[in-house]
């Protein structure tokens, strides 16, 4: 009996243990040692990713981090200056070019004039003819590159598309002077071309489907070229030592280490392993609360940086289905209905900031429009918009089963249950979700869903979404299925304006297809939330790139 | 023996393409095109188009397969990744050593604790040590190694600073900027040991059971009966019985486990076979998932085989026909 006794308050003892264990979080103890001044130059920067690149190739790399390493890497004609927002990070900038392009009278034809001095990682000069090089590889059928999406207008890109031609008869190239002639007036070409598959590459480069693999010095004219990748493991970039111009190169070396789970970024930049990591969404809160929001800590603890991204969550309201199908009152009763801000909880803390407008905050040719309600539901409006027309009431909701999925789906759900829409909600996975939402016909009425810029222009946004000129069988973006003539038209018209013309249109149809007839319900335009280690002086975001400038960051 | 093995090598080509075609199958049934994925969120008809005609998914589901059936036969190569375009047995070949490294290492953990703890519980049934051991069995047996992982990663990586959070180091040819035995090791003390939790416990039991089951049996008490010294009653006649189910259990979760320990892998940012089975599976990556799984399905099938001939070879009352 004693022995018994003995054993079970052992036993007892050794269970109580593993719960406090479990317990355990208290912080890690504080760095007292002072805060060391902001070292410019120098030292190994560490970056941790949770998964892999895709490709080193300019012409194949399409994941957010890839194009942070071609950031770092490449020189192209346009870029953006390695700068935070508000210090005019958005605005396009001459790169390799020596201005910006002239532009002839039919607006069709752009002239670029490449500065001298300019050499790849391997001291090879760069010309005007790296860069029809890179854009005729990404014409290439073999490389089936994501850049012909957006070359479709160039002059003589379709013959190269279809294996009828080598080159695009449009791109010419000349010395120094590089001239792309496009088919039809496209005023957003010139922020396409700040796009990374338009970065110079070597014109003996092979056209290979499987990509360029490490070192890749002909690809690389910016302040830094990848001397090593290790799939799955590390890549690693180092100065190039032939980049002469203005751009931040202030590391020695960059190391990213790849496949690190997001909870053990967090623990290896707070414990000094790494200089640059995520962390789940769930210890947003803790990490604000314990390090503030966008404060150097340089020497002395980690920093939470906040940033705004160009990246916007919404929910589809599906045209080709019954329910909405010229239903704009009960398009418009969604967007009253929806309780944004418990949406937006969902994500986590400092998540993004609610929106009810297609374009991001602060994006080209935004212009804030307070059409729907921001702090909550307004059902007294939403019934008055819903009665009559929820034509049965029932309806049908694509969600994807992770992470924020479900419980933004539940919001919506309690939300437009009080609307008299009572919607049965099928989890799915992301790509499965979006690949049935894309096929003509799929039976849901609602789906969640998100979009981030590929280049800084509203068309990326509106026409993308919203024309319902580019709804096909299957593979659709606009998984609204909007198609109405008079937008489809307002839509085009918007497109062939230059700025600031441009943009002043794209305001006004940003507030008008919300306000009228509301084919989406936007609800959040999403923050990017980085850990820095104490090691970390200075840190830049790119606004146009959404991504963390890495050559510009410094470590002591 | 030879007529055993040659039905063993037929049953194993058979389940071989069985499990291959069902995965096919199963990969075609799922909406998902990797060939959109290839072009991204803006793809259009004529990137898919090609895209599908560089992955070869423009061909009919039934001739993709042959292709892949030769591909392997004749040739030996698993094809190439959809995502990234590399070799997949570049990626296997990369990815299986890590594995190894923590299924061997773990193996030998287990059995290190399991064997000791097991055989001396059974020894002395109802003694402190056998309590203790039970109870580390429970606890063993329902923390999940997720659990696990996660408190060992905090308190002995982060808080005490024993050792690294995570990452992997290789043990020869270093492909990053850290490698050699010593860091090898250091990088594996908490993968192995949250990896041989739960095998420990599952074994301390088993050994438990089968060595008390083996002290009971009438040839032992024969011996004791005529004179052995107790050294040599447990040694020749209790743990020479007792453990041959041991070794068969060994083999078979060996074998399967080389197909990927895939929360340990992920707790610890191991790259190996079962971090790389996850990433294709939600990248839709078919011929990674399907080089991965060719891969598990030899070394569960090679070492089926092994243990059986093993078997036979320590009991010699063990024919194989």
């Amino acid at each position: 009996m004693h022995k018994r006794l003995w054993l079970s308050i052992a036993a007892l003892a050794i269970g109580a243990g593993l719960l406090v264990a479990a317990g355990f979080a208290s912080p890690a103890s504080s760095n007292t040692a002072k805060a060391g001044s902001k070292a410019a130059k120098g030292g190994t920067l560490r970056v941790d990713q949770t998964s892999d690149f895709d490709f080193i190739d300019p012409a194949l790399a399409y994941f957010s981090h890839s194009w942070q390493v071609e950031l770092a890497t490449q020189c192209k004609l346009l870029g953006f200056p390695d700068k935070e927002a508000k210090a005019g990070g958005s605005r396009i900038v001459p790169d390799a070019a020596k201005s910006l392009p002239a532009i002839s009278k039919d607006g069709k034809t752009y002239s670029f004039t490449v500065r001298s001095g300019i050499k790849f990682a391997d001291g090879t000069n760069v010309t005007a003819a790296n860069f029809a090089y890179a854009i005729n590889r990404d014409l290439q059928p073999k490389m089936s590159s994501p850049a012909t999406t957006f070359l479709e207008d160039v002059a003589g890109a379709k013959a190269v598309l279809d294996g009828k031609a080598q080159t695009a008869s449009g791109v010419k190239a000349s010395g120094n002077k590089l001239t792309i002639k496009l088919s039809k007036v496209a005023p957003d070409f010139l922020a396409r071309m700040t796009m990374p598959f338009f970065g110079a590459i070597k014109t003996d480069t092979p056209v290979n489907p499987d990509g360029i693999g490490a070192p890749a010095k002909g690809a690389s004219c910016g302040p830094y070229f990848v001397s090593d990748w290790t799939q799955k493991r590390q890549l690693v970039m180092s100065r190039n030592t032939f980049y002469k111009g203005s751009r931040p190169a202030n590391p020695d070396q960059i190391v990213e280490n790849i496949g690190i789970a997001p909870d053990a970024q967090r623990l290896r930049v707070e414990s000094g392993e790494t200089d640059v990591g995520g962390f789940p969404p769930a210890a947003a809160a803790e990490l604000r609360d314990k390090y503030g929001v966008n404060k150097m800590h340089t020497g002395s603890s980690p920093s939470f940086i906040v940033r705004p991204q160009a990246v916007f969550w919404y929910l589809n309201l599906n045209h080709d289905q019954p329910l909405f199908k010229n239903n704009d009152a009960l398009a418009r009763a969604v967007n009253y209905a929806i309780d944004r801000p418990q949406m937006v909880r969902q994500h986590g803390a400092l998540a993004g900031t609610r929106t009810d407008q297609i374009l991001p905050i602060g994006f080209p040719g935004f212009k804030d429009a307070n059409i729907y309600p921001l702090k909550g539901s307004n059902y007294a409006k939403a019934n008055a918009l819903a009665k009559g027309k929820t034509r049965g009431g029932k309806c049908e909701f694509w969600t994807f089963n992770r992470t924020f999925g479900p419980t933004v789906a539940q919001v919506v759900q309690f939300n437009l249950a009080k609307i008299g829409l009572n919607c049965n909600i099928t989890p799915l996975d992301r790509v499965v979700e979006t690949t049935k939402g894309g096929t003509r016909g799929a039976q849901f009425d609602i789906l969640l869903n998100g979009w981030g810029q590929d280049y800084p222009d509203p068309y990326d946004f509106i026409n993308i979404l919203l024309s319902g000129t580019s709804i096909q069988p299957e593979n659709n973006v606009n998984l609204s299925y909007f198609n109405s003539p008079k937008w489809n038209a307002r839509m085009a018209a918007a497109s062939r304006l230059s700025p600031p013309a441009r943009y002043t249109a794209y305001a006004k149809l940003d507030k008008d297809l919300m306000a009228q007839a509301a084919p989406v319900a936007p609800y959040v335009n999403t923050n990017a939330r980085v850990l820095v280690s104490k090691r970390v002086g200075c840190y830049v975001y790119s606004p146009a790139y959404n991504v963390s400038i890495l050559n510009a960051l410094c470590v002591s | 023996m030879f007529r055993y093995l040659i039905r063993r090598l037929l049953w194993a080509a058979v389940l071989f393409l069985v499990i291959t075609l069902v995965t096919y199958v199963i990969f075609f049934i799922i909406p998902a095109n990797p060939a959109k994925l290839n072009c991204g969120q803006r793809a259009t008809p004529t990137c898919i188009r090609n895209a599908e005609k560089t992955l070869g998914l423009d061909k009919p589901v039934y001739v993709q397969y042959a292709k892949f059936l030769e591909r392997l036969v004749v040739h030996q190569n698993l094809g190439k990744s959809f995502s990234t375009r590399q070799s997949v047995n570049g990626i296997v070949g990369n990815a299986a050593p890590v594995t190894a490294s923590l299924v061997f290492g773990g193996a030998i953990l287990w059995m290190l604790i399991a064997l000791p703890v097991g055989i001396l519980s059974a020894l002395r049934p109802r003694s402190l040590l056998d309590r203790t051991s039970m109870v580390f069995v429970l606890i063993g047996i329902s923390a999940h190694p997720v659990w696990i992982g996660l408190i060992l990663s905090y308190l002995v990586g982060f808080k005490l600073g024993w050792t690294p959070i995570t990452g992997y180091c290789d043990f020869i040819n270093p492909a990053t900027d850290c490698g050699g035995p010593v860091q090898w090791a250091w990088h594996l003390i908490l993968p192995w040991i949250t990896f041989a939790i739960l095998f420990a416990a599952l074994y301390v039991r088993m050994v438990r059971a089968n060595v008390m089951e083996a002290s009971n049996e009438d040839y032992v008490r024969t011996a004791r009966a005529k004179g052995a010294p107790e050294h040599i009653v447990i040694r020749s006649h209790i743990l020479r019985n007792a453990l041959l189910p041991v070794v068969t259990m060994l083999g078979m979760d060996i074998g399967v486990a080389l197909g990927g320990a895939i929360f340990t892998e992920s707790i610890f940012s191991l790259p190996g076979l079962g971090k790389t089975a996850l990433d294709s599976i939600t990248t839709f990556d078919l011929t990674v998932t399907q080089g991965i799984v060719v891969f598990a399905t030899f070394a569960i099938i090679i070492f089926n085989l092994l243990v059986d001939l093993l078997y036979a070879v320590i009991d010699p009352r063990i024919r194989l026909t």
